[in-house]
């Protein structure tokens, strides 16, 4: 019976990963809130296209393109106003403390809050560490030199953020305390 | 591989990758890993570099991954996709609107009462500028061995057709009047007395209260009765039969 079958799988999507698409949701949207419901689209809206879902072993690359499509639909009408402009983002720092501290997940968040969406994807999705390079240029359908340069100016901005001696790598801001 | 060099690739390595024997098998357009993971044997500024962008990517993921998953979730999760599997009462309601639709509407085609085919009409219309031999071959075709009724001149004749009178098909011949502009119409009924018991004067009387007058004529073939109710306008209207 091809129904129970598919019940089956769907169920075993969620057991597999419903916890990195709630880390991804929540690290994209920042709201516990939002992550959930967007987790749980997501595998309402796998459920009922899972006839397109070929190979099995791409079902959690899958099921990361429907949850970003998703967050993107949400937010198309609601562009962040505090994004920072990335071309504005500066090189890697040189000086970071040693050792280096901790980083509060919430101080993360506010600073990935501020990252443009198609900056702030890549990055998250580097370092969930499931995915190269390729994985999330066909994510996002961006080429892959793209990803990489956007990679290396968000992880800029991270460590600018977060890790440089209280320091902001953010030419404007720079410019504004001055 | 100079140290430029080097540090471009060190910025695209990745962290679970470097932590291992290299650099990541994906920058092979960049270049090969075991050259770069050469040159930081021989460079130890390169070497100092790379482990301090280990260390950062190290803490950053760290911290990125530290997401607490609400309790539950899973269990709503499932609780909502059985419950999508579910049509909803609203998509139950318009099933069931649907079917009570079609069979309503096929119930009416089929229940609609047909059209009563009146054959006075059809032969009328087949025999333009009916007499009364027409109407005696009907009547014959008809079952009532009967001439026709020689009560009112046939040229107003209008229709005639098989009338249902307490359940009984009855031959009905309809004459209309329209001189002087005044509209007469007289119904003539062929009645029998195998079909019917009724006493003469009761019956005239009783028809005679909702009409323009009433006659009640022996065909004097069989037991028929010609029974003529003059139904609007004037019973004068019709010139009479001596007969009558």
């Amino acid at each position: 019976m091809p129904w129970a079958g598919k019940k089956r799988s769907v169920e075993e999507l969620v057991e597999a990963h419903y916890r990195c698409l709630f880390a991804f949701a929540f690290r994209l949207s920042g709201s516990v809130q939002e992550a959930e419901d967007l987790t749980q689209d997501t595998f309402c809206q796998a459920q009922s296209k899972l006839t397109q879902l070929r190979e099995w072993e791409r079902a959690k690359s899958w099921l990361f393109t429907i949850l970003r499509n998703l967050y993107l639909h949400r937010v198309r009408a609601s562009k962040t106003a505090n994004e920072v402009p990335m071309d504005e983002v500066g090189d890697l720092p040189d000086r970071l403390p040693e050792p280096l501290p901790e980083v509060d997940p919430e101080k993360l968040q506010l600073a990935l809050n501020q990252l443009p969406e198609g900056w702030r994807t890549p990055l998250i999705l580097f370092y969930f560490e499931d995915f190269s390079y390729r994985d999330i240029a066909d994510q996002m359908n961006v080429p892959l030199g793209t990803i990489m340069s956007r990679l290396a100016r968000a992880k800029a901005f991270l460590r600018g953020r977060l890790l440089q001696n209280g320091a902001v790598a953010l030419a404007h801001h720079n410019k504004e305390g001055e | 591989m100079d140290c430029s060099h080097a540090r471009l690739l060190l910025l695209f390595s990745r962290p679970a990758e470097s932590s291992g024997s290299g650099l990541g098998t994906e920058m092979d357009g960049l270049g090969s890993p075991s050259y770069l993971q050469g040159h930081l044997d021989q460079c130890g500024e390169c070497r100092e570099l790379a482990r301090k962008d280990k260390a950062v990517d190290d803490v950053l993921g760290r911290a990125m991954r530290q997401v607490t998953v609400p309790t539950g979730m899973a269990s709503r999760i499932l609780d909502r996709l059985e419950h999508a599997r579910r049509p909803s009462p609203w998509t139950w309601l318009s099933i069931a609107a649907a079917v009570l639709l079609t069979a309503g509407l096929s119930l009416t085609w089929y229940l609609q009462p047909l059209p009563y085919l009146d054959g006075g009409a059809v032969f009328l219309a087949a025999h333009h500028g009916t007499s009364a031999e027409i109407v005696t071959n009907w009547l014959a075709a008809q079952g009532c061995a009967v001439d026709a009724p020689q009560v009112i001149d046939y040229a107003y004749l209008d229709s005639f057709r098989m009338a249902s009178v307490q359940g009984r098909r009855v031959p009905e011949l309809v004459f209309v009047n329209q001189a002087h502009g005044t509209i007469s119409v007289a119904h003539v009924y062929i009645i029998s007395r195998r079909e019917f018991r009724w006493d003469d004067a009761e019956l005239i009387q009783a028809v005679s209260a909702g009409s323009r007058g009433v006659d009640l004529i022996d065909a004097k073939q069989g037991d028929f009765w010609f029974l003529v109710i003059y139904s609007l306008g004037s019973r004068e209207s019709f010139p009479r039969q001596p007969s009558t």
